[in-house]
């Protein structure tokens, strides 16, 4: 019985191995994707940078040019990512912009600060076309046009891909998109 | 000797189901922390995208304030309870402004037209189309708004030029529809100098 009972510890490893290999493979299958998704959130950190860096440039650096911010550049790398990317740029015509005016009335006891101007403030809507004209001529620009202030909406479409994977269409799995909006200032 | 056989009878298959118990909670916790880091990713990145439309609403605030500066002037004078006619050179004491004449409706006419969402459609945020739209949900679209624009000193300088100081704030709303929370802010502040000088 004894005897027995020692001889089945074999069988009872052979079990604990195939349990074991059963086990291993989706252990194995995990670690293999939580790597590629650790490398693909590397990959995806560095395009967003990439792509902040692109807008603050847009933004803070870059003259106002919806031409020039128009189109797409070629692939590049960064750190350990293979980045593309597009802008859109989009110009706003201008509708009037509210403005307000205040109501001319004779001179009060007191003076002004001693006048409630509430009753006296009211909206106006102001034409470009007019301020433009009034700002042109009073920074001294030759041939002002209504485009000489103006704004333009942006889009910017970051899409990338760990250096090293092979598939084009990983290009298009997560990309990237910001907007924002600039003025000529 | 029996009893140590007897013992160790057995303890093969508990030890590897204990290993594999053990391995599958560590795999489990790994995916709830991977999970969780996916999701910090994006609402980051949602961040980001509320933080550039809000620096698009600075954009267009310096830009009014550049077409309407004499507006913008009086305006936060007026928000100071301080006459924006006064003339700096007569007039050596412009920081008694009258606490109970403060006016901020000119200053609330000026901003009313610094978002995204305007009434006007040209000034709505006009990138909805294209290969990948703005994306929206019943309650929360992409914009942006100027919420605040104020005065917060009001000075004189010994060439008779008169400054504000203006502090403006633009919040950036943003929405991803696979994020849990159903909008992200970002607040963008900017200071800009408004000097009135008689010459």
């Amino acid at each position: 019985m004894n005897q027995f009972r020692v001889g089945m510890s074999f069988i009872e490893v052979m079990i604990a191995c195939l349990i074991l290999a059963l086990a291993i493979i989706p252990v194995a299958d995990f670690l293999g994707f939580v790597t590629r998704g650790t490398k693909d959130d590397k990959s995806e950190t560095e395009a967003m940078q990439f792509a902040c860096d692109l807008m603050d440039f847009i933004l803070m650096k870059m003259p106002y040019d919806p031409n020039a911010l128009n189109g797409s550049g070629t692939t590049l790398i960064r750190g350990t990512t293979d980045i593309r990317y597009t802008i859109e740029a989009t110009p706003i015509p201008w509708n009037p912009v509210k403005s307000y005016d205040i109501k001319y009335h004779d001179p009060c006891p007191g003076g002004a600060e001693q006048h409630d101007l509430t009753g006296d403030i009211f909206p106006i809507d102001e034409r470009l076309e007019t301020l433009d004209k009034e700002m042109v001529d009073q920074a001294g620009i030759a041939n002002a046009s209504a485009n000489d202030f103006d704004l333009c909406d942006f889009k910017l479409v970051v899409e990338w891909k760990p250096t090293g994977v092979a598939d084009e269409k990983e290009f298009k799995r997560r990309p990237i998109v910001l907007y924002s909006r600039k003025a000529r200032l | 000797m029996g009893l140590q056989l007897r013992l160790r009878q057995g303890i093969a298959v508990p030890l590897v189901l204990l290993f594999c118990l053990v391995t599958f909670t560590f795999l489990f916790s790994m995916v709830g922390t991977r999970s969780r880091m996916r999701k910090q990713t994006l609402s980051t990145h949602t961040q980001k995208k509320a933080y550039y439309l809000a620096q698009g609403g600075i954009q267009q605030a310096l830009l009014k304030l550049r077409l309407l500066h004499r507006k913008a002037y009086d305006a936060g004078a007026m928000a100071r309870g301080v006459c924006p006619f006064l003339n700096p050179y007569e007039n050596n004491v412009v920081s008694n402004a009258n606490a109970s004449r403060v006016a901020s409706k000119a200053l609330d006419i000026f901003i009313s037209d610094l978002k995204s969402t305007s009434i006007s459609p040209n000034l709505a945020l006009r990138l909805t189309g294209g290969e990948y739209p703005i994306p929206t949900s019943g309650t929360t679209q992409w914009k942006y708004e100027v919420t605040e624009f104020n005065v917060e000193t009001y000075y004189m300088q010994s060439d008779g030029s008169v400054k504000e100081v203006a502090h403006i704030k633009a919040m950036g709303y943003a929405f991803d529809p696979r994020d849990l929370v159903p909008e992200r802010r970002e607040l963008v502040e900017k200071s800009v100098e408004l000097t009135r000088k008689i010459k």
